[in-house]
């Protein structure tokens, strides 16, 4: 399903393509294409570009008081991001944030298309509608409240260690652990973020023609082969972006979550790089740092999104760009 | 006649101009920014002279930022001291609120800007870090040379109190902001309270002095029915993490108090800073933190519980002695009539000297005036109001009025030792006091406020603070206080968070015994490796630069 | 989306199985939203406790009191329905046009856009110099800044685009160009009808993220006036937990006390119905866009 996009590729663009002097005829041709674009270009020059310049920050000793660019440069350039490495918690920081966020973008991206997928499955339309909106509730706890419920749960006396005892285990004192902290902060965002997810998939499903399905079943096609076959390719595309996407996102951890989960004793593997900086900033306010560092932080971002496009460009077509 | 009519309305027209050309604003920026004599005697005209009152002769307004943390008086110039305060000294003051959550993020934002208002004030927003960032460029005013002439009042108290003077002097030897210094029950920590019915019950007739006794107390409470639900299952001790037990446990055991306000950063009895988990004593701290722990002498959450789980159990009755809790929790619980009392200072067999740290009685800077400020003068006149002593009122207004409100009007001594005030009606507490008289902090301002509220839960937490810790009090590191540079901040920033984190974690994992004792040495040299050798002489460096400046 | 006369043995033990799955599911995610309705009304200490994890206790009204005594409260809804009806509508026409111009396989520089778009996920300026840049064009205490800033983001962009390249067939635009259309007929004609289930998707995420919106309010505005809901909550979040702070350093009388230390809590949890209400109203609205299939019949002829 995946090797038929190449050959729907538009016959008007691939014969128009071959003529190099008519890009400018299709430049002229599709006018309007560059006054659809126009305000998001405004927009992004405006808010996005326009202010980037804030990012020498991290090659400056920046003071506020003199302005960003009348400050003073740090000699050497690298200066912050050399503090950041040569912190002794530099490595713990990176894993930890790597982990929790593969972890996380490993799961993220499963658990609601398979929610959708099975949501799909069901005919009954009050069921399918009344699941959609209950999933996607939780969506809107703050943080705060959903950490202080996952507190409560997980208490020495709490709800879980109740049913750990009732079944015959041993309570286990889940907040302080390390091994239990990945596994709580995941699956407490899954928690909230599924059904909100699946949404971006329940509108693509609904976009697949019915008959297609009566073709398959016709064909003498199963519920797993005409799952595979109808159902999978709608929603591929959109799955396989959200992938790339979220690859640009994996030193992105916010730190306000982790805070508020992390205790004294789980930190060698609850202190992640954005929760190591809000504490350096605590002490003495340096945005210095925490711009390198978030710079540092982007590239990474950047440089992943990129090798992960790259991939998914030669395997299946789909692609940024 | 026309002619005469013209050269009357003339020549009032002039005499009119060269009045109003005196009430014109100075050019405060210029004159005392660019002004190198050590006193600045000539008072501005629209000034009445220092110590009279009004201060201007005409009114003048002043707009100034401040955090809005009050709980109900949304115009601040509603409240009764304001309008007496304007009537007082014909200063109107334009307030422009702030979100105190977002305060210096907000401030920061408009000093970038460029947008700044007159006055910025802050209480503990502003810090002295703000200073330093700001007065060397010019964008709050060096006070230095004002101070003298407008301030007489603050200047006492800066020579009065050498804390005073040494927090609020910049590193380049200058003043850029004023302090709010304030010995309130507000800023005594709540140590160590039992109910008495729990040591009735448990058979104990005398408080522990010592951590062998705190120890065979706290066994006796691990015996019986704390919350009379007819289960053994309570908690002898709780502590909300081990902050509290710095201030009531690590002292007994090294006889340094810094553990828990300056980052276990002290001075030793020849002035030099140490670090205090290195010292004599830490691991005997752990030692016996643990050996609570593991018998459940010590809450087993308490690592991990926060502040409003940590309230809940206190006030369900189920904690026998809870450290860092407030008594004024208890309000509306069974407890609140019970009479409590707090452990005394202890000692342990590593040390013999009862030791308290001395609460934090100031903030280095709580207002500073920008470039933007018209009339300086008058604003840090109006400003040194707050630095008058008791007996040094104007008009029944001093430093203490910001606090409780105006004396024998809105408060009273019980009596003529001076040792107790109640509030008199309508005001009942720092709520009505907020809403309908002064916004009660955030102010500069120097306040003596020992005497305790009479009656109540607060008069039993202070009273016993009272004999317990307060004659044991002594300063630790000044660290909310010192000063450092930029150099000396990029290289401890990491440093100390590594530092700390560290610390943190392994203190945990000590007590709850997911790290084993025997592996203490180990511990101390990855401290050792994590640089504290070279912190420890940074803080050395800025503190004796600290106590250099001002003179 | 079986045929029913067509299921076998096998196919019915699978929707059991799926049923009962997302039967529990639901449940699961209902819980946390059930919580916060039972915390809303309890006595906190009873809740901190873990002894409100099924049912109310203690009930109480102090949160909601808290919450709507104070007046603002209708003024934040005003303000945030206005800032979400016209932040969606601006949203979805900056958005949309642009997503299509990219999903255009004969749209020149449709590369060099989506890398320059792409870049302003990765690198930003920070709050400084943002601030600075709303200074110069006025939108300081202006309510238009509410409705302007987040009027789009590459990542929305990316999420229609996908949408139109793999459910719009090309042949569509093919044969509307032969007809002789233009592309802003082709777009509001043909492509929009055809595309409701995106825009429903769009609608509902911008709405919310409008709706949500914290940051821009509390960076931004000044004026009481101009502040939305979330802001207004989080004021009165944090003027209790103040009163609460308060009465620590003085003695009230314990009836006040009580009340005061029981609505800073309550309020957290009150705040989240009062704000998340009419949002979860506005799913079920949107959620008539996804059920059919709609390219039925479109090509055929």
């Amino acid at each position: 399903m995946l090797r038929k996009k190449k050959s729907e590729a538009p016959v008007g663009a691939a014969i128009a393509v071959r003529h190099q002097s008519s890009r400018r005829k299709l430049m002229k041709r599709n006018w309007e294409l560059y006054l659809f674009i126009l305000p998001a270009t405004l927009y992004f020059a405006l808010f996005c570009y326009w202010p980037m310049y804030g990012v020498i920050i991290a090659f400056k000793r920046y003071n506020i008081g003199t302005g960003i660019l009348q400050s003073p440069w740090v000699h050497p350039w690298y200066h912050y991001f050399k503090m950041f490495f040569d912190s002794a918690w530099f490595t713990t920081t990176v894993k930890n944030t790597l982990v929790l966020s593969l972890y996380g973008f490993v799961v993220s991206n499963i658990l609601p298309l398979l929610l959708a997928l099975m949501v799909n499955e069901v005919q009954n339309m009050v069921f399918k509608k009344t699941v959609q909106t209950i999933t996607y509730l939780p969506y809107f706890i703050s943080e705060v409240v959903l950490v202080g419920l996952i507190d409560l749960m997980f208490a020495d006396k709490g709800v879980v260690n109740h049913m750990v005892t009732a079944c015959g285990g041993t309570a286990t004192q889940f907040l302080s652990s390390d091994v239990a902290f990945p596994h709580l902060y995941v699956w407490s965002g899954e928690w909230v973020g599924t059904g909100y997810g699946a949404i971006i998939y329940f509108a693509a499903l609904s976009n697949v023609n019915p008959e297609l399905y009566e073709a398959a079943v016709i064909d003498g096609a199963n519920r797993f082969q005409r799952i595979i076959h109808v159902t999978m390719p709608a929603v591929i595309p959109t799955f396989v972006m959200l992938l790339i996407l979220g690859a640009g996102s994996i030193m992105s951890v916010s730190y306000t979550k982790v805070l508020l989960m992390q205790t004294t004793t789980n930190l060698e593997v609850s202190e992640v790089i954005n929760t190591y900086v809000y504490k350096t900033g605590i002490l003495h306010t340096q945005y210095s740092l925490s711009t390198a560092v978030g710079l540092f932080n982007n590239v990474i971002n950047l440089i992943l999104l990129i090798i992960v496009n790259k991939i998914s460009k030669t395997v299946s077509d789909i692609a940024l760009w | 006649m026309k002619f005469k009519r013209a050269g009357a309305l003339i020549l009032s027209a002039v005499v009119l101009a060269s009045a109003f050309a005196g009430c014109g604003p100075s050019k405060p920026s210029t004159s005392s920014a660019a002004s190198t004599s050590s006193q600045a005697t000539k008072i501005p005209d629209y000034m009445n002279p220092v110590g009279k009152y009004p201060i201007t002769k005409e009114k003048i307004t002043v707009n100034a930022i401040v955090p809005l943390n009050s709980t109900e008086a949304k115009d601040w110039n509603s409240l009764l001291a304001f309008q007496r305060l304007e009537k007082m000294t014909n200063i109107h003051w334009n307030f422009e609120y702030v979100d105190s959550s977002k305060f210096s993020d907000q401030v920061n934002i408009r000093m970038a800007s460029d947008d700044l208002p007159e006055v910025i004030t802050g209480g503990t927003d502003l810090t002295a870090t703000f200073e330093e960032t700001y007065g060397p460029t010019g964008k709050i005013l060096d006070l230095t040379n004002l101070i003298p002439t407008y301030m007489p009042y603050f200047s006492k108290r800066r020579s009065e109190v050498k804390d005073i003077k040494y927090a609020n002097t910049s590193l380049t030897g200058k003043i850029y902001g004023l302090p709010d210094y304030t010995i309130s029950s507000g800023n005594i920590p709540s140590l160590s309270f039992m109910d008495k019915k729990t040591l009735d019950k448990a058979g104990i007739t005398s408080i522990p002095k010592t951590t062998d006794e705190l120890y065979t107390m706290l066994k006796a409470f691990s015996k019986i029915d704390i919350d009379g639900n007819g289960k053994v299952d309570d908690i002898p001790m709780d502590s909300q993490g081990t902050g509290t037990l710095r201030q009531i446990i690590q002292p007994a055991f090294q006889g340094y108090t810094g553990g828990s306000v300056s980052d276990e950063w002290d001075i030793d009895a020849t002035g030099k800073v140490v670090w205090m988990p290195l010292q004599k004593g830490f691991k005997e701290y752990l030692e016996f933190l643990h050996k609570l722990y593991s018998e459940k002498l010590l809450d087993n959450e308490f690592l991990t519980i926060k502040s409003d789980q940590f309230a809940a159990k206190v006030k369900s009755g189920a904690v026998g002695l809870f450290a860092g809790f407030t008594p004024t929790g208890l309000a509306g619980t069974k407890m609140e009539k019970d009479p409590l009392v707090e452990l005394p200072a202890l000692t342990s067999p590593t040390n013999s000297k009862q030791v308290a740290q001395q609460p934090n009685w100031m903030a280095t800077t709580a207002a500073v005036l920008t470039k933007s400020c018209k009339h300086p003068e008058a604003v840090l006149s109006w400003f040194d109001l707050f630095y008058r002593k008791e007996g040094e009122e104007v008009q029944n207004f001093c430093g203490k009025t910001s606090l409780l409100g105006y004396e024998n009007e809105n408060w009273k001594y019980t009596d003529s030792t001076k040792t107790k005030y109640v509030f008199i009606d309508p005001v009942k507490s720092y709520v009505e006091l907020n809403k309908q008289i002064m916004i009660t902090y955030g102010w500069p301002a120097y306040i003596d406020n020992s005497p305790m509220q009479a009656g109540g839960l607060m008069e039993t937490k202070i009273s016993q603070n009272k004999t317990n810790y307060a004659p044991y009090y002594r300063e630790s590191y000044p660290l909310k206080y010192v000063r450092f540079t930029n150099e000396e901040n990029d290289s401890i920033t990491t440093a100390q968070t590594d530092l700390d984190t560290y610390l943190n974690m392994m203190e945990g994992k000590f007590i709850n015994g997911q790290e084993n004792l025997s592996n203490y040495d180990q511990f101390i040299s990855k401290c050792k490796q994590l640089k504290v050798d070279n912190l420890t002489k940074t803080m050395q460096t800025a503190l004796d630069r600290y106590e250099k400046a001002g003179k | 989306m079986g045929i029913s006369m067509y299921d076998t043995k096998g196919d019915k033990v699978f929707k059991a199985v799926d049923i009962f799955l997302l039967i529990i599911i639901t449940l699961l995610c209902a819980y946390p939203m059930w919580f916060v309705l039972i915390a809303a009304v309890s006595n906190p200490d009873l809740v901190q406790n873990g002894q409100v994890m099924f049912l109310p206790k203690d009930f109480t009204w102090d949160g909601y009191q808290a919450v709507f005594q104070n007046n603002d409260i209708l003024i934040g809804y005003r303000n945030t329905i206005i800032y979400t009806v016209f932040g969606t509508l601006l949203d979805l026409v900056v958005t949309l046009p642009a997503a299509y111009a990219l999903s255009r396989h004969d749209f020149v520089g449709r590369n060099i856009f989506t890398v320059i778009f792409t870049i302003t996920m990765f690198f930003s300026g920070g709050m400084i110099p943002g601030y600075l840049v709303v200074q110069r064009m006025h939108l300081i205490n202006n309510p238009l800044v509410m409705i302007i800033i987040g009027a789009t983001g590459m990542y929305d962009i990316i999420l229609c685009r996908t949408f139109f390249q793999s459910s719009i067939p090309s042949e569509l635009t093919d044969a509307a160009q032969i007809d002789g259309c233009s592309n802003t007929q082709l777009f509001v004609k043909v492509i929009l009808p055809l595309s409701k289930p995106i825009v429903a998707v769009m609608t509902l995420f911008f709405a919310i993220s409008h709706w949500n919106n914290y940051f821009t309010a509390m960076l931004y505005l000044n004026k009481p006036d101009l502040r939305p809901l979330q802001l207004v909550l989080q004021e009165i979040l944090i003027q209790s937990d103040m009163m609460a702070q308060l009465i620590q350093n003085q003695s009230v009388d314990p009836a006040t006390a009580a009340k005061i230390e029981r609505t800073k809590q309550l309020v957290r949890y009150a705040s989240i119905v009062v704000s998340s209400l009419p949002v979860m109203c506005l799913y079920p609205l949107i959620q008539k866009y996804f059920v059919k299939g709609i390219m039925i019949g479109s090509i055929k002829g």
